[in-house]
């Protein structure tokens, strides 16, 4: 799944590390998730968007079926 | 955080316990298993032992971080980071998998070679299948 979260993030002129810590994940996981290795759960992408004030849906990019 | 607090005091007071109990226990074993061979009492100072260092390491562990806010929110959140239990959870799937494999696989091997060993290594296999289905059965029921 595709994601906007080092586009945000770098808009907003936010570090790897302190976006980290603003969502109680290592740094990481931020490089995981920018890299798109790794699918964030329900609860950090609601933590996410919440962060970016966004939407969840206008923060992750949903490709269709995934992993199956 | 404060959850988190309360839950590394209590495993610091049982970690500062079994850091006394473990002496006990080896000096218990000790006069219990006297008649026992080398083999035995140098098992059991050995698994004293490690348990012991282990106990010790989390011990100073926690001390330090209870007493250090920063060095808790770390720790904190490094144990509580999603993507490290997801990799926990799936090195635990793939190496119990592996596991099993190679268990079986010496199992047929070494049914050829010695009778013991093979019936020791099918009782393994059967015991955890046992408790694969036992904790299917339980997260069947939580989730």
């Amino acid at each position: 799944m595709k994601n906007r979260i080092q586009e945000l993030r770098k808009s907003r002129k936010v570090t790897q590390q302190e976006l980290a810590d603003a969502l109680s994940v290592t740094r990481q996981t931020i490089i995981s998730l920018e890299n798109g290795r790794y699918n964030a759960s329900l609860t950090l992408a609601h933590k996410a968007a919440q962060f970016f004030e966004t939407t969840i849906e206008e923060l992750f990019i949903f490709e269709g079926e995934e992993n199956l | 955080m404060e959850e988190f607090r309360n839950d590394l005091k209590r495993k610091l007071n049982l970690y500062a316990l079994l850091c006394c109990l473990y002496p006990l226990f080896l000096i218990g074993s000790k006069v219990i298993f006297k008649n026992s061979g080398d083999f035995a009492q140098g098992l059991v100072l050995g698994i004293c032992m490690g348990s012991m260092i282990v106990s010790i390491y989390f011990l100073v562990r926690n001390y330090t971080v209870l007493h250090n806010e920063e060095k808790l929110k770390k720790l904190y959140i490094e144990l509580n980071d999603e993507r490290n239990v997801s990799i926990s959870k799936e090195t635990m799937k793939t190496s119990s998998k592996i596991c099993i494999v190679v268990t079986a696989l010496a199992c047929i091997v070494s049914g050829f070679i010695n009778e013991i060993v093979c019936i020791t290594l099918s009782a393994d296999l059967l015991i955890s299948a046992v408790i694969t289905v036992a904790v299917q059965m339980y997260y069947k029921k939580k989730m």
